[in-house]
C-alpha cells in the first residue's frame, strides 16, 4: 500500500514542527513544512501533495484560499483544515467538491493521527 | 499622472516581458514590479497591491485567470488587465465571467495600451478594439445564458464539468438518476445547446473553467 506524503503549512513553527515529528513518529510520511499562504500554495501547485494540512488562517492566503484553488485546477489533494475557532466552520455547501475535514487546533495527536489514517485510506481508495 | 500609476506585468516570455517593461517605462509609467510566472505575479500583487496588473493567460503554475481569481478574492483594488494571444470567445468568456476590467492583445498597438489604462483607471472596463462586436457580444450571450441556470442546475453543470457520471452526481446529491437526467434536459434547453449523448459534456469541458467561476 502507498503511503501518502504529507505536507503542514503553519504559521506557529513550534506548533508546526512538533506535529510533525509526533505524526512522523506514527508513521506518517511526512514531506515537507510551510510557514504562510503563499509558500503552501507553491508547494501544493508544485509538488501536488497527497494530504495538506492547513492551518485555517495562514498568512497572506488562508486555507480556503489554497482548497479552491485546488479544486479549480482538479488537483487530487486531500486538506486537513487546523481551526483554532471554538465552533468549527461549516463546509455544508461545498457539497459540489471534496470537503476539507476539520480539526480543532488543541485536539490531540491521536485524533490528527486518525484522521490522517482516514484520509490515506480515501487516497488509495481512488 | 502616469508617474502615478503602480503597475506589475507578468509573463513567460522573457523578450515579451522586457519589450512591455521598456514601452511602458519610456512612456512614463512606473512599473513597480515584473514576473515570469503566475504564482510571482500573484506575490508581487498580494504584497504590492499595485494600482495596475498587467498579465498574460497562459503562465507556469498559475495562469492569469487563476492569479485574477485569487487576487479579487482577497479583496484588492488592482485592476486586472489580461494581455494575450487568445482572441477565442471562451476567453472573452472567462474574463468577463471573472469581471476583468481590461483584455488587450498581443497584436494590439501600444496605444491601446495606454488607453485601456486610462479606460481601466476611470472605474471602466476596456476589451480590444481587434474583438469586434461580434464576438463581444456573443460572450455575454453566452454568459446571459448560464446566469439563466437555478442554482441546483448550476451545481449538476459544475458536476458535469468536472467528469462526474449521472450515477456520481445522484449519488453526491441524494436524488435519483432520473432526476438528475431531467435537469440536465433542461440544462441543454436554457443553454440552447443540440440534443445529443455528449453535447453537455463536451461543452462543459470547453467551459469548465467559466462554469466553476459561477
Amino acid at each position: 500500500m502507498h503511503t501518502p506524503a504529507i505536507a503542514i503549512a503553519h504559521s506557529d513553527s513550534e506548533y508546526s514542527k512538533q506535529l510533525f515529528e509526533q505524526l512522523r513518529l506514527r508513521a506518517h510520511f511526512m514531506d515537507f513544512r510551510l510557514a504562510n499562504g503563499l509558500e503552501a500554495l507553491n508547494y501544493l501547485i508544485n509538488h501536488q501533495p497527497e494530504i495538506m494540512i492547513l492551518e485555517e488562517e495562514l498568512p497572506i492566503l488562508s486555507a480556503m484560499d489554497l482548497i479552491k484553488m485546488a479544486n479549480y485546477k482538479s488537483l487530487n489533494t486531500q486538506f486537513i483544515v487546523i481551526s483554532h475557532k471554538s465552533l468549527l466552520p461549516d463546509y455544508s455547501d461545498w457539497f459540489f467538491t471534496d470537503r476539507p475535514m476539520v480539526i480543532h487546533h488543541k485536539e490531540n495527536i491521536d485524533i490528527i493521527s486518525a484522521t490522517i489514517s482516514h484520509c490515506e485510506k480515501v487516497f488509495n481508495a481512488s | 499622472m502616469k508617474k502615478e500609476i503602480e503597475i506589475i506585468i507578468a509573463d513567460d516570455h522573457p523578450m515579451l516581458l522586457n519589450g512591455l517593461f521598456q514601452e511602458l517605462e519610456a512612456n512614463g509609467y512606473q512599473v513597480t514590479g515584473r514576473a515570469d510566472n503566475g504564482m510571482r505575479a500573484l506575490e508581487l500583487i498580494l504584497m504590492n497591491k499595485p494600482d495596475i496588473a498587467l498579465l498574460d493567460i497562459d503562465m507556469p503554475m498559475l495562469t492569469g485567470f487563476e492569479v485574477v481569481k485569487m487576487a479579487k478574492e482577497k479583496g484588492l483594488k488592482t485592476k486586472f488587465v489580461i494581455l494575450s494571444f487568445h482572441k477565442e470567445s471562451e476567453y472573452i468568456v472567462q474574463a468577463k465571467s471573472l469581471q476583468i476590467d481590461g483584455y488587450l492583445l498581443k497584436e494590439d498597438p501600444f496605444f491601446e495600451i495606454e488607453r485601456c489604462i486610462e479606460a481601466v483607471i476611470g472605474g471602466n472596463t476596456y476589451f480590444s478594439s481587434s474583438f469586434g462586436d461580434q464576438a463581444m457580444e456573443l460572450a455575454s450571450k453566452e454568459l446571459k445564458k448560464l446566469r439563466l441556470l437555478t442554482s441546483s442546475e448550476l451545481t449538476i453543470l459544475k458536476l458535469v464539468a468536472r467528469q462526474k457520471s449521472n450515477l456520481e452526481i445522484s449519488g453526491q446529491l441524494n436524488v435519483s438518476v432520473r432526476t438528475i437526467e431531467k435537469h440536465r434536459s433542461n440544462i441543454i434547453g436554457k443553454l440552447g445547446l443540440e440534443k445529443g449523448t455528449n453535447m453537455l459534456t463536451n461543452w462543459s469541458l470547453v467551459n469548465k473553467k467559466t462554469i466553476l467561476e459561477q
